[in-house]
């Protein structure tokens, strides 16, 4: 029998939207100089897991879980997935991406997110948020971890706790591989490009 | 067991999405105070219900009358061993009251089943801390999902209008 999926539900009226609407959802995060941004190299933008369609500057809502979504001018550079299979299910995968969008101003912003699929009784986890530098850039990394998507499921009377946690750690392991993430130089390069391009 | 502030309120017993946006009187109870009592319409709802899970929450979101704004946070169960409870809060603005939701930390709910700790011994003790610290960031991660998925149905109706 097919696991129960969650069923994360939200409803939303339209007299919030009037009342929001001028404020937005953004929280006011700082700006931050796109200048102090560093990476290091690994890789370029033609690396094979790789793809991005650049279709310049729109409205982007990166979802995070915990809070409210970053919205923001950007445009995607790079993204990347990897996908991970349960050794002993095949039918079970975790999905990874990491997404990364120079804002108009030149910051830089990444959207993470674990995907455990429909066979599992678990639900994708968001993290989304603008790097300054690499310090932050490896703290994004690791604050995303595949485990927080069992973390409802690993519950000593669900069924699947076994296979959950094999997923999150096997899984989580085989997603965490190094992705060929752009460097620095080619973010910069895309954001020039597409600046002087608008 | 929290039998102080059950999860029902006047006006629905927990929220359907029929209420969104229609008036009605509320009568909430509040930590460590008397009873929110208002009128007014519920904005938004979110819930994460999962049939085998142990627990689920529901976050509302309510504009009163008197132009204030109202959140409710309430966590239901399966086990009908366990009291549902809801807590509630009063805003006089919207970013207050999103900025309370986006605060508002689970780890409070995880209850501390009995046990002897005094008679308990260390390993018994280690092991319990690590039960207790595995609810905690179960808790936490549940609630944020839950955090997200309304905000992103909150953006995602904004974009619509």
């Amino acid at each position: 029998m097919d696991p129960p999926q969650p069923t994360y539900h939200a409803s939303v009226s339209s007299e919030l939207v009037r009342i929001l609407s001028g404020q937005g959802l953004d929280d006011g995060a700082p700006s931050h100089s796109g200048a102090d941004v560093s990476f290091e190299s690994r890789g370029d933008l033609a690396a094979s897991d790789a793809t991005a369609e650049i279709i310049g500057f729109e409205k982007t809502v990166l979802r995070r879980d915990g809070a409210r979504p970053l919205v923001l001018d950007a445009m995607l550079v790079w993204q990347a997935h990897r996908v991970a299979q349960a050794p002993l299910a095949p039918e079970v995968s975790l999905t990874r991406q990491i997404s990364v969008y120079v804002t108009r101003d030149g910051q830089i912003a990444m959207h993470l997110s674990f995907d455990p699929g429909d066979a599992l009784m678990a639900r994708p986890v968001h993290w989304a948020a603008l790097v300054r530098d690499e310090n932050e850039y490896a703290q994004l990394l690791g604050a995303c971890s595949p485990e927080q998507c069992f973390g409802v499921a690993l519950d000593p009377i669900a069924a699947h706790t076994k296979l959950c946690a094999e997923v999150a750690l096997q899984g989580g392991a085989a997603c965490a591989a190094p992705m060929m993430l752009p460097t620095h130089g080619d973010i910069r390069k895309t954001y020039h490009e597409q600046s002087n391009a608008c | 067991m929290n039998n102080q502030m059950h999860a029902n309120d006047q006006s629905s017993g927990g929220a359907e999405l029929s209420y969104v946006g229609s008036a009605t009187q509320h009568r909430l109870p509040q930590p460590g105070g008397r009873p929110n009592v208002f009128q007014g319409t519920e904005l938004a709802m979110a819930m994460s219900f999962t049939p085998s899970l142990p627990y689920w929450y529901e976050i509302n979101l309510y504009r009163t009358n008197d132009q204030g704004f109202a959140v409710a946070i309430r966590k239901f169960f399966q086990s009908e061993e366990e009291t549902d409870w809801v807590k509630s809060w009063m805003f006089s603005s919207a970013e207050a009251a999103l900025s309370h939701i986006e605060g508002y930390d689970a780890s409070a709910d995880v209850r501390v089943t009995d046990m002897n700790f005094e008679d308990a011994s260390p390993a018994e003790l280690a092991a319990k801390a690590m039960l207790i610290k595995a609810e905690v960031e179960s808790a936490r991660s549940h609630f944020a999902g839950l955090v997200g998925e309304m905000f992103a149905e909150i953006e995602a109706a904004g974009t619509e209008m």
